[in-house]
């Protein structure tokens, strides 16, 4: 006759219980903040155009590094929105930094996909992933970062549903600095002006900085 | 502290004013108070005279708690312990960052650390496992608990360059030569501890690398068992770009590799420095921007096996793998070519893939959403030539774009897992749409994919081999729905049909299907539903054999924390990111999973 039993089970599941409590409290109340406060990481990357880009290039700026890929859903989904945010608040001083954190095989396809949508923002390419892993490393797509005037990053977000766009855009405009809840307070481009500046504009990202 | 002292002393000072001088100092205490808030630090500054002084630290931490109901029971105990074998698992990730702008560097440590729980069980006074952590290759004080510093590296950014010193990763051109990188979808972090000199003269950028590889070894979403002390390989690498040559961009790099003998895990690393070379690679590329209306890229790459297992005795001494692609944009039409070579390149790969990592991971060229069950005839880069096409029609850009692709092969590779035992012609039509405006988001693909076997008598006795077929499907649905609600329907569906095959293989269909209830920003309730006919698979549904169900709540109470529940179950199968296949264990059971960054 075999006899089994389990060794020290319910002291085990207490244990485990404790644990996963332990752990979770611990995170939440850690969970402050100041996050927020961190110095963004500068970076210098290759646009599509194989020019050079550097975060600090934009130091006078508010910029929105937005880490996405090819092959990621969510991603495309919500170019778009970022894409309408540059066009409307560029001249305010906000810049969109994309980057793209495909891989080095899949970095063929990056460009025709920013044409074939017409995005305007600067697109730079990560392909060791030295930068995705300095600002995400959990690695999750689509990831922004929104890099204050004096360079801190003022807030980040990972994934992208649809309407997230709306808290998006009013860190934004927090970062720029003034209300958006009159039409006068932003100068808004209409879209045929966007259009007309659309084709080739990445070529305008700042030029090379060696 | 000084600032609240100040603050206190004007407050007392303008409570006894007249009502006038009190307005005036109202004005004046929030003007103060914006410059006390502007003026204080950031929490997370670090202060000091030491070398970190100035820095500013930021902690992430990931954590997953899964309680794992296993298939597997004990003979004459099905009964009375059906659940014998069920066992936790918990695993922790923790990141320490530091970044000192001013100074331009910035560190990062990564530490891993996984402990199983209730798999150990008494029979007849003997204490078994059912399920080893480690193998002896790795020691642990607790068996059942594994520590390890996993990753660790220091950045400093120079006038015009940049030295990374402990882990990081390396890709030269588009990935042929050298491609290390982490990979999180398909929880693959492997990455190369050395140095990496990075800088640029003029027009020209430079990089230079040399580095043990470091593979992860604590799995965060996959099951961890049986652990083992992977073996260090050396990779040397460098990467000479010249920009504005004309309108292009030429590369130049070359890699070296010393692998160590799989037999000795426990061997220092160090030694391959005074060991010989088992390969190289040279490569060189070309970018041209709007040549004859087209941006073109041009990669080739000579590799060379010293190695005999690399050169099965000399055999294969050499490899070679050429890459173009060419994309034009003609009227609205945005038009993507792109061909490859290759005939022996990934054998650079012999030492590393089984320990699921490549050195070097060249395009596809396929759609890897929808991989086929035969991984190796789909990221063939050993022993093929094939192009691929896509056409896009940005009718409104950035809003409704369907697109065309097709892409066509002859494989002759048949070492491996290919499943096929003469050289195949791959034909892979895909068609999809993506549609996105205001919060509505479509993205739909679908293809045929046929791998039609060539007769090749002496291999396959005049008898023909059929066709592998597959017919694929994938679609991702969101809308608002009112208030603050939206859902978001996502399926994937495969259907498989084999031809012959050494390893005789059942026709399938495979779907995965979810749909998610999103209320606000914060709270997702999520619905899994996976159903498949594959008999060969290494897992079982909840609800039937087939069917397999599970639920999740992912809530996001501020911007820097995640929590989320799952319960149910998921099927095993095969999942690719980035040339990287791998076959994911299947789960039944609840897992708990916690991130905050602070």
């Amino acid at each position: 006759m075999h006899k089994l039993k389990y060794r020290s089970k319910k002291l085990n599941i207490f244990k485990s219980i404790m644990l996963m409590a332990g752990l979770f409290v611990g995170g939440l109340t850690n969970s402050q903040d100041v996050y927020a406060a961190d110095n963004a990481p500068s970076f210098s990357l290759r646009d599509i155009n194989g020019k050079q880009v550097s975060l600090s290039d934009y130091e006078d700026k508010v910029v929105l590094v937005n880490f996405w890929a090819t092959w990621c859903g969510p991603c495309q989904a919500e170019m778009p929105h970022l894409q309408k945010m540059y066009v409307e608040l560029e001249d305010q001083g906000f810049v969109v930094l994309s980057i793209s954190a495909d891989n080095a095989r899949d970095a063929s396809k990056v460009k025709p996909l920013i044409k074939r949508n017409r995005y305007t923002f600067p697109v730079l390419l990560d392909k060791d992933s030295t930068v995705l892993n300095q600002y995400n490393p959990e690695s999750v797509l689509p990831y922004n970062v929104l890099i204050g005037k004096d360079g801190n990053i003022l807030w980040q977000k990972a994934s992208y549903a649809p309407g997230e766009e709306v808290e998006l855009r009013e860190k934004v405009v927090e970062a720029l600095g003034f209300a958006e809840s009159t039409e006068t307070s932003v100068k808004v481009k209409s879209d045929s002006s966007s259009e007309s500046t659309s084709e080739g504009k990445t070529d305008d990202s700042p030029e090379p900085t060696k | 502290m000084l600032n609240t002292v100040v603050l206190l002393g004007f407050l007392t000072i303008a409570d006894g004013q007249a009502q006038e001088a009190q307005e005036t100092q109202e004005d004046e205490l929030d003007f103060l108070l914006a410059t006390l808030q502007e003026d204080v630090p950031p929490p997370n500054l670090l202060y000091g005279m030491g070398i970190v002084s100035g820095a500013t630290e930021t902690k992430r931490w990931e954590s997953r708690s899964r309680y794992r109901v296993s298939d597997r029971v004990e003979p004459g105990f099905e009964s009375t312990h059906p659940r014998l074998h069920d066992y936790t698992e918990f695993v922790n990730r923790f990141y320490y960052k530091l970044n000192h702008a001013e100074k331009g560097w910035n560190s990062s440590v990564q530490v891993d650390q996984v402990t199983l729980g209730l798999n150990r069980y008494m029979l007849d006074d003997r204490m078994y496992n059912s399920i080893d952590l480690l193998e002896p290759s790795l020691f642990s004080p607790l068996p059942n608990s594994f520590v390890r510093l996993e990753k660790a590296n220091l950045t400093k950014n120079l006038a015009n360059s940049k030295i990374e010193i402990g882990d990081m990763g390396g890709a030269f051109g588009r990935g042929i030569a050298l491609n290390i990188r982490s990979n999180k979808i398909v929880d693959v972090d492997t990455s190369l501890r050395g140095v990496k000199y990075s800088g640029s003269i003029g027009n020209a950028d430079f990089t230079a690398l040399s580095g043990l590889s470091n593979r992860q070894q604590v799995s965060r979403d996959n099951p961890n068992i049986g652990l083992y002390q992977d073996v260090p390989h050396l990779i040397n690498g460098m990467e000479v770009m010249l920009y504005g040559v004309g309108s292009a961009t030429l590369g130049f790099h070359g890699v070296t590799a010393t692998f160590g003998d799989v037999s000795l895990r426990n061997e220092s690393g160090i030694r391959r420095y005074e060991e010989a070379v088992d390969a190289t690679i040279v490569g060189a590329d070309a970018e041209l921007y709007g040549v004859a209306g087209l941006d073109w890229y041009f990669e080739g790459n000579v590799f060379q096996y010293y190695d005999d297992a690399l050169n099965e005795g000399g055999e294969h001494e050499t490899g070679y793998t050429g890459y173009v692609s060419a994309s034009a944009y003609p009227g609205i039409l945005v038009v993507l070519m792109e061909g490859k070579i290759s005939k022996d390149s990934e054998r650079i790969n012999l030492y590393t893939s089984i320990d699921n990592w490549e050195v070097a991971t060249p395009p596809s060229l396929e759609y890897e959403r929808m991989i086929t069950e035969d991984s190796s005839a789909t990221v063939n880069s050993n022993d093929v030539i094939g192009g691929r096409i896509r056409v896009d029609v940005p009718i409104v850009p950035a809003v409704f774009t369907p697109y065309v692709a097709v892409s066509a092969f002859h494989d002759k590779d048949l070492a491996g897992l290919h499943f096929n035992i003469v050289p195949e012609t791959i034909v892979h039509p895909v068609a999809g749409v993506q549609y996105t405006e205001n919060d509505i988001v479509v993205l739909m693909n679908m293809g045929y994919r046929i791998d039609d076997r060539d007769s090749v008598a002496e291999l396959d006795g005049g008898v023909d081999q059929g066709q592998d077929r597959l017919m694929h499907f994938d679609g991702e649905v969101g809308f608002p729905l009112f208030n603050h609600e939206a859902l978001e329907l996502n399926t994937s569906m495969w259907k498989f049909m084999w031809g012959d095959n050494p390893v005789p293989h059942n026709d399938f269909v495979t779907m995965q299907n979810a749909v998610v209830w999103r209320h606000g920003e914060d709270l997702d309730f999520i619905v899994y539903q996976d159903y498949t006919t594959n008999t060969q698979l290494q897992s079982v549904g909840n609800i039937t054999d087939e069917i397999y169900l599970s639920g999740e709540v992912k809530y996001r109470p501020t911007p820097e924390t995640s929590l989320r529940v799952l319960a149910g179950a998921y099927k095993a199968g095969i999942r690719c990111s980035g040339g990287q296949c791998r076959t994911l264990p299947g789960f039944n059971g609840v897992e708990v999973a916690y991130s905050s960054t602070f």
